[in-house]
């Protein structure tokens, strides 16, 4: 219901034809995550109101519904499709498999762990478990259950109680599943979006980097609300991005309603935004009316329902400016976790800026890039602020326990942010017509080592860590391996020698780099003579 | 197969690589490198593990079922532990647990304590200090407690 809601949004706010299309999965990817949302306010409405909640979002669902009908062609479909390369070919294999080692990983810490870490069971599904059941739904309020932090917001609770009411019980699979949903979700919709704005190769390779952070799926596996939060940052982003005001306004409402830290977000959005890119009063006032519904249910809660939040004070504002400790402390807790974050042995941001230096920017979505480098400056600053006015004992402890969490929060936004405007990947201009060979065939040559052995290596992790100890597995792993070498290498021949074909066979250049070769040197190379 | 891999000079694979600048190269090194490293770390590393909240959920099952549906409870144990009080909270809830009994003046009715113990000789010295009686056990350190006296 909740993905029929989003997509139906999605639909209505980016229209499409009256058939599906090939815009359809992206829609999909940002429908989930909204339609999560939109499911959790339907479900608070049915607790607050009595009225059962599958009547509240049947008549969401209505309304959206004759906003998207009335949708007669998509905008996106003009332009027109980039025909998978053979590059794109190795970059989407990886990405898969990228994928998939995640998901293994994602699924051993969910069975490990079937309740979530600590915040996960001591908030975010303790709350569920309240809402779940209704006629108790208010005790959660009490003061005896500060320590359980009442005064968050209850996106996800709201959204998982909702998914236990439709089961009838309080699986532990829904909060996980709703953790996968959003972890690999933000892996979608980081790729599928800078595939739209850029090309597929620049969102497939943000795709991987995403996923080269192994605490990011840590947290999510965890069942922090943090890769939520991140989630409805980088929707938010996108959205802004190709100009969809009021979407992006929804998904920055969201980030409120999904927990403290999403106000900081919300205000940096805003900000940022508003000045990089000079807001005009229609264009606050489109965001204004996407975040209105969940601000004004935020704003609700708080003045209502939620218990005072006992960590951020200004009771002591003055001391604590005037604390030269403070400031040195919340640096080097900066500093730190910065170096440290990813769980590599070296930063996952340390790989980024690698990146970005090895492709430095273009000149494309410059002013895009701008605003986002805003909002992510703003955010440091907000959660500086935080830090600076904490009422928590111990600030050292609080920034360890805390900071890498908020760096979660902002790690796709900061990859997309460096592959939006990373310069293409694309080959070297030809400067002279004695370049022979054609080029379709160039870029899988390039990777033909790196995809086999890439793929040689997961499939060996992979196969030790599936049967718990790598000396019981290796007599089994050594005749396997070489065999999926073979096929995975055979297979993105195969696609490389019949894209060959394809562009010999079209009458038009089928990219601009591959427009920049003179069409009287272009020659395919029979798959034969590839290795030859 | 064997070719894919070969890099000396003259070759094919070595002939494309110089098609793309050799930043690109370095910057698609770069990444799949970082995959690697990551798909190693997530894989080979164990899960940490946590507060053992199945184990506590399949102890208090029983006591769960004689609570009343909502309503507040209090909670006595022989450990300092406080993530053990906070699963308990969350394994009973929608019933809200009261670490002690304090509670109990402004509630009316019968009072219930849920008494969660280590060890059995703890028990007589706790119940005679909060004035508590065994109304049911469940057996491995689980009793359901009532308030004597007001």
């Amino acid at each position: 219901v909740f993905l029929l809601l989003g997509f139906t949004f999605m639909r209505a706010i980016v229209p499409g034809g009256h058939r599906f299309c090939r815009h359809d999965v992206w829609r999909a990817l940002l429908g989930a995550g909204l339609g999560a949302g939109i499911s959790s306010l339907a479900f608070l409405a049915s607790l607050v109101t009595g009225t059962p909640a599958p009547a509240v979002e049947a008549t969401v669902l209505a309304v959206l519904a004759w906003f998207a009908w009335r949708g007669t062609e998509c905008r996106l479909c003009k332009a027109a499709a980039t025909p998978w390369g053979p590059l794109d070919g190795c970059f989407a294999v990886v990405f898969a498999l990228a994928i998939m080692c995640a998901a293994v990983a994602f699924l051993r810490q969910a069975v490990a762990t079937p309740h979530g870490h600590w915040d996960a069971w001591a908030i975010h599904n303790l709350h569920a478990r309240f809402l779940y059941h209704s006629s108790a739904w208010r005790d959660l309020f009490t003061p005896v259950l500060t320590w359980s932090h009442p005064d968050y917001p209850l996106l996800i609770p709201g959204f998982v109680a909702s998914w236990w009411t439709l089961l009838g019980n309080d699986s532990t699979v829904v909060p996980a599943a709703t953790a996968f949903l959003f972890t690999f979700g933000t892996a979608g919709l980081l790729a599928s979006s800078l595939t739209l704005l850029r090309d597929r190769r620049q969102g497939l390779m943000a795709g991987l980097v995403l996923l080269g952070a192994p605490y990011f799926i840590g947290v999510g596996a965890w069942q922090f609300a943090d890769v939520p939060l991140a989630w409805f940052l980088l929707a938010a982003t996108v959205l802004l991005a190709m100009d969809y005001t009021t979407a992006a306004g929804l998904a920055a409402g969201f980030a409120p309603w999904t927990k403290n830290d999403g106000v900081i977000l919300f205000v940096a959005v805003v900000v940022g935004w508003g000045l990089a890119r000079q807001w005009t009063f229609q264009r606050l006032r489109g965001f204004g009316v996407g975040a209105l519904v969940p601000l004004v249910v935020l704003v609700w809660f708080k003045l209502t329902l939620a218990t005072p939040n006992p960590l951020v004070s200004t009771a002591n504002a003055g001391e604590h400016l005037m604390d030269a400790s403070r400031y040195f402390t919340i640096l080097v807790g900066f500093l730190r976790h910065l170096w440290t974050f990813g769980g590599l042995f070296a930063s996952s941001f340390l790989f980024l800026v690698g990146y970005a230096v090895l492709m430095p920017p273009e000149k494309a979505h410059r002013r895009t890039a701008r605003a986002v480098a805003l909002t992510l400056v703003l955010v440091a600053c907000g959660d500086w602020a935080v830090y600076m006015f904490s009422t928590h004992g111990a600030l050292a402890d609080l920034i360890d326990s805390s900071l890498p969490r908020l760096l979660v929060q902002v790690w796709p936004t900061a990859v997309f942010l460096v592959f939006l405007t990373a310069r293409a990947i694309e080959r070297k201009p030809a400067r002279a017509p004695a370049a022979t060979k054609s080029p379709s065939t160039e870029p899988t040559r390039i990777l033909a080592p790196a995809t086999p052995v890439f793929s040689l290596v997961l499939t060996g992790i992979v196969l030790n860590v599936a049967c718990g100890e790598g000396k019981a597995v290796s007599a089994f792993a050594a005749p396997v391996l070489p065999v999926v070498g073979w096929a995975v290498d055979t297979g993105h021949r195969r696609l490389a020698s019949n894209v060959d074909v394809a562009i010999d066979a079209s009458p038009t250049p089928v990219t601009e780099s591959h427009a920049r070769v003179p069409p009287h040197s272009r020659k395919t190379i029979p798959t034969g003579q590839v290795d030859a | 197969m064997v070719d894919c891999f070969a890099m000396s000079e003259g070759s094919l694979a070595h002939q494309k690589l110089s098609v793309y600048p050799k930043r690109t190269t370095a910057a698609i090194i770069l990444v799949f490198f970082m995959a690697l490293a990551s798909a190693r770390t997530m894989l080979v590393s164990t899960p940490p593990g946590g507060p053992d909240v199945t184990g506590l959920e399949r102890r208090l099952t029983a006591l769960r079922k004689a609570l009343p549906q909502r309503g507040m409870v209090g909670y006595v144990s022989d450990t300092d532990s406080v993530a053990t009080f906070f699963m308990t909270q969350y394994v009973l809830a929608p019933v809200v647990v009261y670490r002690g009994t304090g509670f109990a003046t402004s509630t009316p009715g019968p009072v219930l304590v849920v008494g969660d113990f280590s060890s059995p000789a703890s028990i007589p010295g706790i119940l005679a200090t909060n004035g508590l009686t065994v109304k049911r056990n469940f057996g491995d350190g689980v009793l359901l407690l009532e308030l004597e006296t007001r």
